[in-house]
């Protein structure tokens, strides 16, 4: 190997003396940051699985066999189809729609928590986390018996009572899907934003409030401007949710011909043929991996302007807790009414599922025919192995992916790297390819690549994929924690001597240690909740609990399949306590920050 | 004895008796070719069968418990049958085809499915060549894939599944046009990928042009979309209807629950179709496999077929899928069978499911 500068020539090609040889080693280690080390190889992946991607793209026919075939037939098939605006304004609609809803809740609930005296914090933060192990095709079909205009209750009911011939309500439209899959992500648009108020620097506040802002000039030049990362990460990472999200648009959408990205892609996908079809879709990820890119560079310009964010210095920084007094009950009617429609109603619509013989909405008649049949109907040694592979994926998941997340989130925060940009947009790609077709790459590299590794149908596939996958959350989260730290304590460490590695570990971590404890429950349950990797993934030894419920599900044992979603929620136990334990922590922290 | 005794000896026995199932016979004398395979397994230490299926095939995890004892006592054997519910027919069958395609244990030892996926596998070489009739004189050839890649094992008879409470009896539809009677508009489904009418079409009395005809006006009376194993959206009332279904099966097992749901064949769109099954290739256990496959045609195994799936392979002796049939044909209902062999000679029903299936997907924006 040789260099084209002049000098290293020499030195690279001699063959160096005994003295001489740490002395070149140290030289060149000298630029190289050991980060590299973790970030590199997660690079690679999600390099190999876009290349994949791009590659089945032109493929007619099952990838690896024989008969598969080059062709631009999935793109010219995909973008000569006229339909594909309609589902693309769909798409934008029910993603928008989404967004809104979801940091609507999301951002009032984070902020009711972290930034006031509200009590029973540690119940919000549990539920709030929690409620997301529902599964959405439950919270979907739910919705469909609330407000659905011929058997939507709420409709039938306002019906009768205004006389009325046409259903007033009706939750098939784009804005309806939104909105119930905005509800589900609320949780997530909570977490997001959370780390960013638990972190705000009170002299801010204070330095507004002594030149007499008041509430309204105070959000919009005080919070507004510093969770603003934080709220576009956020924007950004559940509007590519809702790109991508298949379980409402499928339950509600798809069932009246309303096609978004995702069901359309299906529907492109189920072709005459009797084997599946996966080129289509790899052609229409092309078209989200562009969205994604360009939502991913908006993002790096902001992070690029990263230090006017920053608020916590090493002069304390625990953030002002507000008096809420009289809106103290407003509040709790809020969270309530949101509780009750993201959480309550779904739970209980499982709970009349688990419990009936067949699926019917709730009447005085179908409450003579409840039952625990699907208890006994649930295969035990399938939830045994389901239930044994779905922990070993909670405790490795997310441990692994909050060390590579915060390598990540180091080197495009901290870090002068001019790759930074690049970095992360490596970590947000894995969320904006659909899991389907990430699934499928990941599925043919094992089977066809990788042949002499034990890969292919393992638990530690999904483990790898998983941890990919789960990166652009965990940068996402990180990046906003990081953003707030002042340069200046990494800068006293590095001046009493402190290495990179030292100032990450014994600096940075221990400032950003609650968004890492967030991020690792948090992943834990994305681990737990995990669909449609897993069953792409899917083999006999390494099914998933959610693959075990949707497996059921799809084959029409809607009863087994709520019984066994219930067994799951009452499992979970011990993680309730962990966020209970959680909560009331991140609780004492505020409290003790108000302190000080 | 006191009477307290009594009644616990006697609870004893009733318990006993209950949790002893009904004996299968063991075959008295096995044909030479099951002697060979079950010695063959025993050479290669076959002892367990992985099975991969829908969760409502032959019963899910159940049914597979049944077929493991029925299996034991009919061979006397002691094997374990590792059953997982799967995705769809269409998923695992592209999934064994890419595992054989690489030369890696198929995931599960069967592979099921209809004729529409056993006609591509033929043209492929993912499942084994054997030749079933080998197995049992009820092992029809005609029952036997080309190729000898499978055999078939159950009747599937597609209709209208309808939710009982919404459609009177005298207004059930007697033929596929009723359905487009004005009051249904809005409130009917069909399937998602236009599942059936492309064999509607191949009938004489139907054709291409009048089914396409037929379809594009159906596109204008369905409210949605669904798949053909959601049911239950219609039995919810969300639907009244779904046209075609999947098969009547599916429509017994949530009758005897006690749903309001009925299942109706059109007089002029009945069609015959069947459950397949074959071993892979690379399957791990293909001995066991072909044993599991001739239990499965035998006279017990079709009725745990009929007591797990509700529907069995109505050319066999002592069918009750039989009856139902034989019900259609006696009101001079033409059914038309579509086999593999059917699916081979009209390949152009690929492209005309995908021309149905666009015409139905409509052009509504929400």
């Amino acid at each position: 190997m040789k260099s084209e500068r002049p000098g290293h020539a020499v030195e690279l090609t001699a063959t160096p003396g005994v003295e001489e040889r740490p002395q070149m080693l140290r030289r060149l280690l000298a630029g190289f940051n050991p980060v590299w080390l973790l970030i590199a190889p997660v690079i690679l992946i999600v390099a190999g699985m876009l290349v994949t991607v791009f590659w089945l793209s032109f493929i007619r026919g099952l990838p690896g066999t024989p008969e598969a075939t080059y062709t631009f037939e999935n793109y010219l098939r995909l973008y000569t189809d006229p339909f594909v605006i309609t589902a693309l304004k769909n798409t934008l609609g029910f993603a928008g729609i989404t967004v809104l809803v979801a940091l609507f809740f999301g951002i009032s609930i984070s902020w009711l928590v972290e930034r006031t005296n509200l009590p029973g914090k540690s119940v919000i933060y549990t539920v709030m986390s929690l409620g997301i192990l529902l599964p959405g095709f439950f919270v979907a079909m739910g919705w469909l018996f609330l407000l659905h205009p011929r058997i939507g209750m709420v409709n039938l009911w306002l019906m009768r009572l205004l006389g009325l011939s046409q259903a007033p309500l009706s939750i098939t439209t784009v804005t309806g899907m939104g909105w119930v899959q905005g509800l589900s992500l609320a949780s997530l648009a909570f977490v997001l934003t959370s780390a960013s108020f638990r972190s705000m620097d009170p002299a801010l506040e204070e330095a507004a409030t002594v030149h007499g802002a008041g509430f309204g000039q105070m959000l919009k030049r005080v919070f507004m401007p510093l969770v603003f990362p934080g709220l576009l990460a956020s924007s950004i990472y559940i509007f590519t949710i809702g790109i991508g999200s298949f379980d409402t648009p499928a339950i509600i959408g798809l069932s009246n011909r309303i096609y978004t990205f995702s069901t359309f892609v299906y529907a492109q996908s189920v072709t005459g043929d009797s084997l599946p079809e996966y080129g289509p879709i790899a052609a229409m990820s092309g078209l989200v991996a562009v969205v994604a890119v360009l939502l991913s560079s908006w993002y790096g310009t902001v992070i690029t302007k990263a230090n006017r964010y920053q608020v916590v210095t090493g002069k304390g920084y625990r953030p002002r807790q507000y008096e809420l007094g009289k809106w103290m009950v407003p509040a709790w009617l809020f969270i309530g009414i949101y509780f009750l429609l993201s959480k309550v109603i779904p739970l209980l619509l499982v709970i009349w599922a688990a419990c009936l013989p067949y699926f019917q909405p709730p009447s005085m008649q179908a409450l003579g025919s409840l039952s625990l049949q699907n208890f006994r109907s649930i295969p035990l040694d399938l939830l045994a192995r389901g239930a044994k592979n779905t922990a070993i994926l909670m405790g490795v998941v997310p441990t692994l992916a909050i060390l590579v997340s915060f390598a990540f989130s180091w080197m495009v925060v901290r870090s002068q790297s001019r790759f930074r940009a690049v970095i992360d947009f490596f970590a947000f790609l894995p969320h904006a390819v659909p899991g389907i077709i990430f699934g499928v790459g990941a599925l043919f590299v094992a089977l066809f690549v990788l042949k002499g590794l034990p890969l292919y149908g393992s638990l530690t596939l999904l483990a790898i994929v998983y941890v990919v996958d789960r990166l652009s959350f965990g940068t996402r989260v990180l990046n906003s924690a990081l953003i707030q730290i002042h340069h200046e304590l990494e800068e006293a460490a590095a001046i009493c001597g402190a290495s990179g590695l030292r100032i990450a570990r014994s600096v940075l971590a221990p400032l950003v240690w609650p968004a890492l404890l967030n991020s690792w429950l948090w992943m834990a349950l994305l681990t737990l909740r995990e669909l449609t990797l897993a069953t792409v993934l899917f083999s006999p030894s390494n099914i998933t609990m959610p693959v075990v419920v949707w497996n059921i599900w799809i084959s029409g044992n809607f009863g087994v399949a709520s019984a066994i979603t219930l067994v799951l929620l009452a499992s979970l136990a011990p993680l309730v306590m962990i966020y209970w334990i959680f909560g009331r922590r991140q609780t004492a922290w505020a409290q003790s920050g108000e302190m000080k | 004895m006191p009477p307290s005794r009594i009644v616990l000896i006697a609870a004893t026995l009733v318990w006993f008796a209950s949790a002893v199932p009904v004996k299968a016979a063991m075959i008295a004398d096995p044909s030479p070719e099951i002697k060979r395979l079950m010695a063959a397994a025993k050479e290669k230490g076959e002892r367990e069968l992985d099975l991969v299926w829908s969760g409502t095939s032959l019963g899910g995890s159940e049914g597979a418990r049944k077929f493991e004892t029925l299996f034991n006592r009919m061979y006397g054997l002691n094997a374990k049958f590792n059953f997982t519910p799967g995705p769809s027919m269409t998923d695992t069958a592209g999934r064994v085809t890419q595992e054989v395609a690489a030369g890696r244990t198929a995931s599960t030892d069967i592979l099921m499915g209809t004729e529409s996926h056993y006609g591509d596998l033929v043209k492929r070489t993912v499942l084994e060549e054997y030749d079933y009739s080998r197995l049992s004189p009820r092992i029809q050839k005609k029952f036997v894939a080309p190729k000898n890649i499978g055999t078939e094992f159950y009747t599937i008879i597609s209709g209208i599944t309808y939710n009982t409470n919404f459609v009177p009896a005298n207004e059930v539809p007697k033929k596929l046009e009723d359905v487009l009677n004005p009051k249904w508009k809005g409130k009917i489904a069909s399937t998602t990928n236009a599942a059936i009418f492309d064999r509607v079409a191949m009938r004489p009395d139907w054709g291409v042009e009048r089914m396409k005809a037929f379809i594009t006006r159906l596109a204008a009376q369905v409210g949605g979309l669904i798949r053909a194993s959601e049911n239950e959206r219609v039995i919810s009332g969300e639907f009244i209807m779904l046209v075609m279904d999947g098969g009547g099966h599916q429509v017994r097992k949530q009758q005897l629950k006690g749903a309001p749901v009925g299942h109706v064949i059109p007089e002029d769109a009945g069609n015959i179709s069947f459950g397949y099954m074959g071993v892979p290739r690379t399957s791990a256990h293909p001995n066991l496999a072909k044993l599991f496959i001739n239990m499965v045609m035998s006279e017990e195994g079709q009725k745990v077929v009929f007591e797990t799936h509700f529907a069995d392979h109505h050319e066999l002796p002592a069918s009750q899928s039989a009856a139902a049939l034989a019900e259609l044909t006696a009101k001079k209902a033409k059914m038309l069978r579509v086999d593999i062999d059917f699916v081979m000679k009209h390949p152009e029903m690929g492209k005309l499911s995908d021309e149905f299936r666009n015409i139905l997907r409509g052009q509504q924006g929400g």
